[in-house]
């Protein structure tokens, strides 16, 4: 009768793909925001957003479909002026709630009022070490100071917080000051090396994307686990991802992806109903798709070293059966390290040997 | 505690999924499956039960011994407690 605790969560993770049930979906609330960030990805295409009723009845939909993890994300989720109600809503429907905010509308009042509703975490926005850094980015000033204000205010009320860093031209550089000032406030950091174009495939926000030498400073730094993905190759049964098997996003006019990253539209709520659309045609059809249909990947040599997504392929090219060349970047430059690595081990070995030998 | 209400703590949500109860608590946010029994108690825990009329209903429902199921139900209960996942109340929770 005991609760098996700690038991293997990839147990339940099997299931539910196995099952396709919607354990985990993102809803952007909103594509309004207060920032102008120019990586931003999102395109507004003048629709007219949810209201806080279709709102409701899409968290209903989502509960009866299972979904435990629902991340309330933007544009900026706190420029809806209904926000708690649709948090409160989605709280008492039995979600795990997660939220993604730039921080700089959360004052004591509101950090309380988020506080009040159990979030899981809350995710804050910060792209570089200081105010000049972040800013360049965000394009408001004084947005750094805000955004910082509010993950101590979060902090304070007993809120756990991650500081999501998406790294930008130069801010690598700055990693250890990233790292201090999310010590500093009591966050998790998380640091994203990956700018992807906006979904409509426009390529403006890849100017602010890592060169060669950032990505390979970034991933050298990861000391704590091997470059190598784990699997020399793939067998042709593995799915490609969780986009569309477990997980998928809801935009602010209703329509769902398999995942925020892949605009591969699956159909509008406004039109029918969540069950309908998530084993529709279209996503059945996606979720028929196995590693072995990536005709060039699955026999690249990098494949070792690569966390291929299929959204970046798409955006890049429009084939999202296809490599994407910064996925392709970063695996040579794993591999690179990986050899950099080995060389530097076996230089150690054989000076220790010298110094043993009399 | 066996005349106790049992009710789940705010801060935690669940889903059951083919049958089994997947709880997670904020924030650890560590996903928890519950067995059956267990499943049966969560769904149990609303405040308006004491825990002796869910072991009733335990003992109705799955094959064990009146004491064993005493036994299993308290450890179980308390050790949610600890996690501060489940609560005890010596009356009703109003609304619960």
């Amino acid at each position: 009768m005991r609760s098996k605790l700690n038991c293997s969560v990839e147990d339940i993770y099997a299931y539910t793909i196995e099952r396709s049930i919607p354990l985990s979906v993102l809803f952007e609330l909103t594509y309004r925001c207060n920032l102008r960030c120019g990586h931003c990805y999102m395109v507004d295409r003048g629709e007219a957003e949810l209201s806080l009723d279709e709102v409701k009845d899409i968290l209903n939909q989502l509960a009866a479909a299972n979904c435990l993890f629902l991340t309330l994300s933007g544009g900026e989720a706190l420029m809806r002026t209904d926000f708690f109600d649709i948090a409160r809503y989605a709280k008492a429907k039995g979600f795990a709630l997660k939220i993604f905010s730039n921080g700089t509308l959360i004052n004591e009042d509101i950090a309380h009022e988020i506080a009040r509703i159990h979030p899981l975490e809350v995710g804050i926005s910060i792209y570089g070490s200081d105010a000049a850094s972040h800013e360049q980015f965000t394009g408001m000033p004084g947005s750094f100071r805000s955004s910082l204000h509010a993950l101590r205010l979060l902090k304070e009320q007993g809120v756990f917080t991650i500081m999501k860093c998406l790294l930008m031209k130069g801010s690598v550089a700055h990693m250890n000051e990233i790292r201090a000032l999310a010590s500093e406030v009591g966050a998790i950091l998380q640091f994203d090396p990956i700018v992807s174009p906006k979904n409509d495939g426009n390529r403006t926000p890849l100017q602010f994307e890592l060169d060669d030498s950032e990505l390979h400073r970034f991933f050298s730094s990861i000391t704590d686990q091997p470059q190598t993905m784990g699997q020399t190759d793939r067998p042709s049964a593995v799915i490609i991802c969780r986009a569309g098997r477990d997980t998928c996003s809801i935009s602010p006019i209703g329509m769902v992806y398999p995942c925020v990253a892949l605009p591969v539209p699956l159909g509008n709520l406004r039109e029918q109903n969540f069950n309908k659309i998530w084993y529709g045609h279209k996503a059945e059809k996606l979720r028929k798709l196995r590693f072995s249909d990536l005709s060039q990947c699955v026999s690249c040599p990098e494949l070792s070293f690569c966390t291929r997504c299929w959204g970046l392929a798409t955006l890049e090219s429009g084939d999202h059966l296809g490599p994407s060349y910064l996925n392709c970047r970063i695996a040579r430059i794993r591999h690179r390290i990986s050899v950099e690595r080995a060389e530097t081990d076996l230089e150690e070995v054989t000076h220790e040997e010298a110094l043993r030998t009399p | 505690m066996l005349k106790q209400y049992v009710c789940r703590s705010e801060s935690t949500v669940y889903r059951i999924i083919n049958g089994v109860a997947i709880v997670v608590a904020a924030p650890e946010g560590k996903l928890r499956t519950l067995n059956k029994v267990g499943t049966l108690i969560w769904q149990q825990a609303d405040g308006r039960h004491a825990l002796v009329d869910i072991i009733d209903l335990i003992s109705q429902e799955f094959d064990v011994a009146y004491d064993q199921a005493v036994n299993d139900a308290e450890s179980f209960v308390q050790e949610l407690v600890d996690k501060n996942m489940l609560e005890l109340t010596d009356s009703p929770v109003l609304g619960g």
